[in-house]
C-alpha cells in the first residue's frame, strides 16, 4: 500500500519535471482525444440518418475516424519515444537509487494510467465542449436546418476512453521493452552523443529527385479524372518517398553550399547556426520531412474541398442550364403515337399553367434527342463506345436532335437533304458512325438546347448534330444496338422550364406537383417513366456531399496541424537542449544575449522555411491532379482551384510562422537558462 | 597606475531561500603590471575560480572594485559586457571550449566574426598566430579529429587572436596529458614573453612553476603570494609546493 503512493508521488514529480515535454505530448493527446469524442458523437448524433444525404456524411466521418486513428497512433508513438528518451536518466537514477526494475516498471504504469486519465478526461470535456460547434459547423456546410439544444453522447466518450487505454496501453508495453533492455549506465548516460559531420548522401539525393520527379510527373500529366484517382495515391506515395529522401541529402548540400558563401557564412548571425544545422541536418531531417508531408496533406485538404464547396454553384449553372427538366425516353414503338398526340405540347403547356401561380415568368421547351458516345477511329471515322470503357482519349459525346425541334425552338429556318446534318464541333466533310454517313451542311447557327448531363463534368469533346428527320434518331439508336450492348438508350423527350421569381425551395417544393401536371397532359401510355429533375434540389445533393468533404478537409487539417505543432515543438526542444552547450561556450567567448537570440532566429527561420517552401512546391504540382479529380465531382476550373489554394496557403503560412516563432522562445529559454 | 588594480573585491552567495550565505570572497586585493604571468593557487572552495569569473566581467562583486586599464569593470552596462569579453579579453578552457561543428580555423574566428570582421582580414589575423602556435597544418580539421593538445593550441589561437589585454586560463592543462601540458606550458610562457598579459588558475604545481608570479588564495583571502624573480623552474616548484604544504597545515591548524 506504502509501495503505491510512492509510485504514484515518483510518478507525479517525474511527470511534473519533465512537464515541458510532457505537457504537449498531453496536450496533443487531448485533442486527439477531443476530435475521436467529436467523430463519434456526430456519428451517433441521430438528426444525420434523419437527413437525406447522410449517407456521404457517414462515409467521410469513417473516412475520418480511420486517418484520425491512423495520426493518433502515430503522434503518441513519436512524442512518446521523444518523452523516454528525455527521461531515460530520471528513471536510471531511480535504478542506481535502489528501485528494481520491477518498480520502475510500476512507476511507469502509474504514470501512463495518470497521463491516459487525464488526456480522455480533458479530452472528452474538450470534445463535449467542441462537438456542438462541430455539429452547427457541419450542418451549416450541409445547409440543414440547426436544431437547438445541448448534447452529451456517452456511448462517444465511452469508446474514446477504451480506444485511448488501449493506445496507452500499446505505448506503456513498448516504454517496459525498451527500458528493461537498458543497462543501468545506459539509462544514465546523456543522450547527446558526439556526431560527425555527415557527408552529403548522393544516392540518397537521386533517389530522393527521382522519387519526386515521378509524383511530379504522374501528378502534372493527369488529363483523365478516372485514372487519376489510382494516380493520385501513387503521386502521393511516391512524393512522400521523396521528400523523406531529399530533405536529408538536400538539406546537407544546401547548408554546405551556405557555407561556402563566405560573405553569407562569416556572419555573426548565420555563423554558428548554419555550422550547427549541418551537423545536425540527418536526424532533423526526418521530423522536417514529416511536418513537410503533413502541412502538404492539411494543404490539400482544405483547398480541394474547399475549392469543390465554393463552385457548387458554377457546377449547377454547368451542368443543369435548366431549373428543372422534365423528361422520359421514348422507346422505338413509341415514337410514332407520341409524335401524333402531340404530347409533348400538351405536357409543356401544363406545366407552364402550374407553374404560372408560383412565378412571375416561364420559359419553357420541349423536344426530342438522341446522345451517344463515340470515339474517332484512325481513318476519321467514329466508332460506337463500349459502356464499359474508362478511356476517355479521342472521346465525343454526340447529342443529335430534329431540325423540325431546332426550327420550332429557335424560330429557324433549317432545311435539309437527307444525309445532310448541321454540324457543331467535329470539323469533317463527312461524319460517319457506324455505317451511316452525314455530309455537313454547315454549322448550327444558334445554340442548341443540350441538358447538361453527367459526362459534361469530365470535359470530353462534344458534338452537336440537327438531322432531317426523327427517323435520323432510329437510325442511329439503331447503330448502337448494332454494336451488341445489353442496355441501349432511347430517344429522350426533354421539357425544360426556367421560372423566374422562384427560390429554389419553391422549386423543390413543386416538383410533385408539376410532375402531376405533366402526367395528366401525356395520358396513361406516356406518364410512366416520367421523371423531374431540378437544379435546387441537385444543388442540395451536391452541398450535401461537397459539404461532407469540406468538413472531413477541415477535420483532417485541424489533425494534421495539431501533429505538425507537436513536431514543430519538441523539434525546437531538441534543438535548444542539442545547441545549449554550444550557445554556453560562445556566450563564455563573448556572444553577447542579443546575438543568441538572433542567431536562434536565423536558425529557426532557415530550419522551418524548408517545409513551407516544399509543401507549397507540392501543392503546386499537386494542383493540376486535383483539378482533374474535382472534375469528377462538380465543374470546378484551374482558377478557383488557384484561388482557393493560394488562400490557404497563406493562412496556413501565417499560423506555419506565428507557430515556429511562439516555440522559438521556448528554445531561447533552455539556451539562455 | 597598474595594468589590472583589484581592490578589497568580496563576493557573498545569498541562496535564493534564505539559508546561510555564502562568502566565497572575503577581501582580495592585489595588482597586475603588464606582461606579467599569473597563477592563482588554492584548494577548492578557495574562491579561486569565483575571482576568474569576476575577472572575466562573467560575474559581479558584490563589494570592492576592479580596474582593467584604468577602466572599472564592476560599471560596465549590461549590454556592453559581452562585447567587452570579446575585445579585451581571451579566455582557455579546462575543457578547451571548442565546437565540434567548426573546424578549428572557424572555432578561431568565432569571437572575429562575433566582431563583425571581413573574411580576408581574418585570414591575415590567423596566418602568424597558427604559424606560432604550429596548428597551420591542422586548421581544416575538426575538434574531434585533433589530439587534446592540438585543441588546447586552438584555444589558444583562438583567446589570441583578438589581441587581447588579458588572457585568463581556467586549468588550461587540466585535461591534458603530461607530455601535451608541458608543450603548452611552454607555449604559455613564449606568448607571456612576447608581452602578453596572462592569468592562469590552477591546481597544478608543474603548471604554476612557470608563472612569473603565483598568488596563494584560502577562505576568500590571499594568503601568500610568490614571485619568481630570478628563480630557475624546479627551485620555483620547490617554493610553490612547500607554499602548498604550509597552506594545508594551516588548514589543519583551523
Amino acid at each position: 500500500m506504502r509501495k503505491a503512493a510512492l509510485y504514484a508521488r515518483l510518478a507525479v514529480r517525474g511527470m511534473r519535471s519533465s512537464g515541458e515535454i510532457v505537457g504537449p505530448f498531453a496536450l496533443a493527446m487531448a485533442c486527439c482525444a477531443a476530435m475521436c469524442y467529436i467523430l463519434r458523437f456526430l456519428a451517433y448524433n441521430e438528426l444525420i440518418p434523419a437527413m437525406q444525404g447522410s449517407i456521404y456524411v457517414q462515409m467521410c466521418l469513417s473516412l475520418g475516424a480511420g486517418i484520425l486513428a491512423l495520426i493518433t497512433v502515430w503522434i503518441g508513438l513519436y512524442a512518446n519515444a521523444f518523452v523516454l528518451r528525455r527521461r531515460t536518466k530520471e528513471l536510471g537514477l531511480y535504478h542506481i537509487l535502489g528501485l528494481r526494475k520491477r518498480d520502475i516498471a510500476c512507476v511507469m504504469a502509474v504514470e501512463s494510467a495518470l497521463l491516459c486519465a487525464v488526456c480522455t478526461a480533458a479530452g472528452v470535456a474538450l470534445g463535449v465542449l467542441l462537438s456542438k460547434a462541430a455539429l452547427l459547423g457541419l450542418l451549416r456546410l450541409l445547409a440543414w436546418n440547426i436544431p437547438m439544444g445541448f448534447d452529451f453522447s456517452a456511448p462517444a466518450a465511452r469508446e474514446t476512453a477504451i480506444a485511448f487505454a488501449a493506445l496507452f496501453a500499446f505505448l506503456l508495453v513498448r516504454n517496459l521493452f525498451v527500458v528493461s533492455r537498458l543497462s543501468p549506465v545506459e539509462l544514465l548516460r546523456s543522450a547527446d552523443k558526439g556526431e560527425r559531420e555527415p557527408r552529403t548522401r548522393h544516392i540518397a539525393a537521386v533517389l530522393g529527385v527521382l522519387a519526386l520527379g515521378a509524383g511530379y510527373y504522374i501528378a502534372l500529366t493527369a488529363e483523365n479524372p478516372l485514372m487519376a484517382i489510382t494516380g493520385f495515391f501513387i503521386a502521393a506515395g511516391l512524393v512522400i518517398i521523396g521528400t523523406q529522401l531529399l530533405f536529408g541529402a538536400g538539406g546537407v548540400a544546401l547548408f554546405k553550399a551556405l557555407r561556402r558563401s563566405e560573405r553569407f557564412y562569416y556572419q555573426p548571425k548565420h555563423f554558428a547556426a548554419v555550422s550547427g544545422m549541418i551537423y545536425r541536418m540527418n536526424q532533423n531531417a526526418r521530423g522536417l520531412a514529416n511536418i513537410c508531408i503533413l502541412l502538404t496533406s492539411a494543404l490539400v485538404c482544405v483547398s480541394g474541398t474547399v475549392a469543390l464547396y465554393a463552385g457548387i454553384d458554377q457546377s449547377i449553372r454547368e451542368m443543369f442550364p435548366h431549373a428543372i427538366t422534365i423528361n422520359r425516353y421514348i422507346a422505338p414503338d413509341e415514337l410514332d403515337a407520341f409524335l401524333e398526340t402531340g404530347v409533348g405540347g400538351a405536357a409543356e403547356r401544363a406545366a407552364r399553367d402550374a407553374l404560372a401561380g408560383h412565378a412571375d415568368d416561364v420559359q419553357t421547351q420541349w423536344f426530342l434527342s438522341y446522345s451517344l458516345a463515340a470515339r474517332q477511329a484512325e481513318d476519321g471515322s467514329l466508332s460506337l463506345m463500349s459502356p464499359s470503357t474508362t478511356d476517355l482519349n479521342g472521346m465525343y459525346e454526340i447529342m443529335v436532335m430534329t431540325q423540325a425541334d431546332y426550327n420550332r425552338l429557335h424560330g429557324g429556318s433549317v432545311s435539309l437533304m437527307p444525309g445532310e446534318a448541321l454540324i457543331e464541333g467535329f470539323d469533317a466533310e463527312e461524319l460517319r458512325i457506324g455505317s451511316l454517313t452525314y455530309r455537313r451542311a454547315g454549322g448550327i447557327p444558334s445554340a442548341t438546347t443540350s441538358n447538361g448531363t453527367a459526362i459534361d463534368t469530365l470535359r470530353v469533346s462534344k458534338i452537336e448534330m440537327i438531322v432531317p428527320d426523327v427517323r435520323d434518331l432510329l437510325a442511329l439508336r439503331g447503330e448502337v444496338e448494332a454494336t451488341g450492348r445489353k442496355v441501349v438508350t432511347d430517344i429522350r423527350f426533354a421539357l425544360n422550364l426556367d421560372p423566374a421569381g422562384t427560390t429554389g425551395g419553391e422549386i423543390v417544393a413543386m416538383e410533385g406537383e408539376l410532375l402531376e401536371a405533366a402526367r395528366g397532359a401525356m395520358g396513361e401510355r406516356f406518364s410512366g417513366g416520367l421523371k423531374i429533375t431540378t437544379a435546387a434540389s441537385f444543388r442540395q445533393y451536391m452541398i450535401e456531399l461537397d459539404g461532407s468533404f469540406v468538413f472531413l478537409g477541415i477535420f483532417l487539417a485541424l489533425l494534421f496541424s495539431v501533429a505538425t505543432v507537436l513536431l514543430i515543438y519538441y523539434k525546437q526542444i531538441s534543438e535548444g537542449y542539442d545547441d545549449r552547450e554550444r550557445f554556453v561556450i560562445m556566450q563564455k567567448v563573448g556572444m553577447s544575449a542579443a546575438e543568441v537570440r538572433q542567431s536562434i532566429r536565423s536558425q529557426v527561420l532557415l530550419i522551418f522555411f524548408m517545409p513551407l517552401v516544399m509543401a507549397g512546391i507540392h501543392l503546386l504540382a499537386a494542383s493540376k491532379i486535383i483539378v482533374t479529380l474535382l472534375k469528377l465531382l462538380s465543374t470546378a476550373d484551374f482558377a478557383l482551384f488557384a484561388g482557393c489554394a493560394a488562400l490557404t496557403l497563406a493562412l496556413f503560412g501565417a499560423l506555419y510562422v506565428a507557430v515556429c516563432m511562439a516555440t522559438a522562445r521556448r528554445y531561447y529559454r533552455i539556451v539562455l537558462r | 597606475m597598474a595594468f589590472l588594480e583589484i581592490e578589497h573585491i568580496e563576493k557573498v552567495y545569498t541562496p535564493r531561500l534564505g539559508g546561510a550565505k555564502v562568502r566565497a570572497l572575503a577581501d582580495v586585493s592585489f595588482t597586475l603590471e603588464q606582461g606579467e604571468f599569473l597563477a592563482i593557487m588554492g584548494e577548492s572552495g578557495a574562491g579561486k575560480t569565483t575571482l576568474l569569473n569576476i575577472l572575466a566581467a562573467l560575474d559581479k562583486p558584490t563589494g570592492g572594485s576592479v580596474r582593467l586599464c584604468g577602466r572599472e569593470m564592476t560599471a560596465i552596462p549590461e549590454g556592453e559586457l559581452a562585447s567587452f569579453r570579446r575585445d579585451r579579453l581571451g579566455f582557455v578552457f579546462q575543457d578547451f571550449n571548442l565546437l565540434d561543428t567548426f573546424t578549428l580555423e572557424d572555432n578561431i574566428y568565432l569571437p572575429l566574426v562575433l566582431q563583425g570582421r571581413k573574411i580576408n582580414d581574418m585570414r591575415r589575423m590567423l596566418r602568424p598566430i597558427a604559424q606560432r602556435l604550429g596548428i597551420a597544418e591542422i586548421l581544416k580539421k575538426y575538434p574531434y579529429e585533433v589530439s587534446g593538445g592540438q585543441k588546447q593550441r586552438a584555444a589558444v589561437a583562438r583567446a589570441l587572436i583578438t589581441g587581447p589585454q588579458l588572457i585568463l586560463a581556467d586549468e588550461p592543462t587540466g585535461a591534458l596529458d603530461s607530455k601535451a601540458s608541458d608543450a603548452l606550458l611552454r607555449l604559455l610562457g613564449e606568448v607571456n614573453e612576447a608581452g602578453q598579459t596572462i592569468v592562469m588558475v590552477t591546481h597544478s604545481v608543474k603548471a604554476a612553476s612557470h608563472a612569473s608570479r603565483v598568488l596563494f588564495l584560502r577562505d576568500g583571502r590571499v594568503y601568500h603570494q610568490l614571485y619568481r624573480g630570478s628563480l630557475t623552474g624546479e627551485q620555483m616548484f620547490a617554493r610553490i609546493s612547500d607554499t602548498l604544504t604550509a597552506l594545508a597545515g594551516g588548514e589543519r591548524d583551523a
